[in-house]
């Protein structure tokens, strides 16, 4: 899994512990080194800057709790990553976001055409455009490097389904960003 | 291959990703080399990847950090979804698996309050008073035997929930008592949602939502939980026996109450086995 692959080297040791300690100023260091990451996601999991910053807050509000649970073994970018996912995903699925129902208003996918340069705005906005459920899927696969079984675990579907997912967004994608 | 069958943009994508199967590998490589058309596609596809990836790398909006600061010195604290909480994460004063002695004790009295709850004046009622403020981390003493008469008797046996899966998702939060007092509150739970609730010697009041219910909406604050939409699964609410007061309450109707360490409870409940069960809608 490559969550978060391009950060440096995790935090020390030292300041996980005094985060798990309730440390303020090394919870402050923790999101000056990782929040962007956290949002990054969050906002391509859910398309929405709100949502986002939710999912940051709840994050980080959290974190010295969980630290409980990270042995230090994996990579932190990682499994923060992993742990920010979960909660962006729980905002989606307490709309319903992720039901297979919710997925059919996408209706049938644009015609393949392949990519046209985009602009930052109009790849947000079709990234944005996807149902989550295809979204969700995407980002975890193509941004964040989760294989389909991963994927299957994480959204409690089946690997198969998930790849039949991807390619539905990409052909959403290509239509949308050629549009 | 005749370079004008051009493979699924799937099958490309696969290629490229190199995941493609060893015979689908070989067949769209020898179709690459000879079709810039395809060539042209993979390359579509990478750099859209790559342009969404890059336009949506952000920032965190300003004040972002000012807010958690302020949540965190306000007491809240949230149970984050990590897989693993429930077994590096016992309870302060001792979980259900580390303490299946004293749990099954507190779900007994539990059970036995129940039966008594709508009985005033029933003995039961003061020996498991005693049973749940006895606090000091041990098992209590012997309970003992359930009373039996139908008086007594909870009003309607229900089927046990089903387990659930070990990897059940699991989500959650909690808060620290405001002025000594916290309340819990359960709205709209669906008809097959199960609450058990216990005390602790934890500090923070805690709700954790396993199976469908972790997909329920948290939401914590100046000493009060509320978890939205549980539709099924269980939902563990974990009383802070220190509070000066705590309530649990199920759409506005109080279900339990713990004043100084004594829990009293208010709603008739399901069990059977083992576990106690407040249905999610009485």
């Amino acid at each position: 899994m490559h969550l978060l692959k391009e950060h440096p080297p995790g935090p020390e040791p030292a300041l996980l512990a005094a985060v798990r300690q309730g440390s303020t100023e090394a919870l402050g260091q923790l999101y000056g080194l990782h929040a962007g990451d956290v949002y990054s996601l969050a906002f391509r999991l859910t398309g929405s800057r709100e949502d986002a910053e939710d999912v940051v807050q709840d994050v980080f509000v959290g974190l010295p709790r969980a630290l409980r649970a990270y042995d230090e073994r994996g990579r932190f970018g990682a499994w923060l990553g992993q742990v920010a996912a979960r909660v962006a995903l729980m905002r989606l699925r307490s709309r319903g976001a992720l039901r297979e129902d919710a997925l059919a208003a996408a209706g049938e996918p644009a015609a393949p055409r392949e990519a046209d340069p985009v602009d930052r705005i109009a790849a947000q906005r079709a990234l944005q455009r996807l149902p989550e459920g295809l979204r969700a899927v995407f980002v975890l696969k193509e941004i964040e490097g989760y294989s389909h079984a991963e994927i299957g675990a994480l959204l409690g579907i089946t690997a198969e389904n998930s790849a039949v997912r991807l390619s539905r967004a990409w052909k959403l994608l290509h239509g949308e960003a050629s549009a | 291959m005749r370079a004008s069958i051009h493979p699924p943009l799937d099958e490309l994508r696969a290629f490229g990703d190199g995941e493609a199967p060893p015979a689908e590998a070989r067949r769209t490589a020898a179709h690459l080399e000879g079709c810039t058309e395809c060539r042209a596609r993979l390359a579509g596809v990478r750099a859209l990847r790559e342009e969404i990836r890059q336009a949506t790398t952000l920032a965190p909006p300003p004040g972002t950090w000012e807010r958690i600061a302020a949540r965190r010195a306000a007491g809240e604290e949230l149970i984050l979804p990590v897989a693993d909480v429930a077994r590096a994460e016992p309870a302060a004063g001792g979980g259900w698996r580390r303490l299946p002695l004293r749990r099954a004790a507190v779900l007994l009295a539990c059970m036995a309050g129940i039966a008594s709850a709508t009985v005033p004046g029933s003995p039961v009622r003061e020996w498991l008073r005693g049973l749940l403020t006895a606090g000091d981390g041990r098992a209590p003493a012997p309970a003992p035997p359930p009373p039996s008469t139908p008086a007594e008797a909870p009003a309607k046996p229900a089927a046990a929930p089903a387990p659930l899966p070990a990897d059940a998702p699991e989500a959650g939060i909690g808060v620290e008592p405001a002025a000594g007092e916290v309340r819990v509150a359960i709205v709209r739970p669906g008809p097959a949602l199960h609450i058990r609730v216990r005390l602790d010697d934890t500090p923070v009041a805690q709700v954790r939502g396993r199976g469908q219910a972790a997909q329920a909406r948290f939401a914590s604050g100046n000493g009060r939980i509320t978890v939205t939409g549980a539709r099924s699964g269980e939902l563990e609410v974990v009383l802070p026996r220190t509070a000066r007061r705590a309530t649990l309450s199920v759409d506005g109707t109080r279900f339990a109450v713990l004043e100084e360490g004594r829990l009293t409870v208010l709603a008739p409940a399901d069990s059977s086995g083992a576990e106690l069960i407040f249905p999610g809608r009485p």
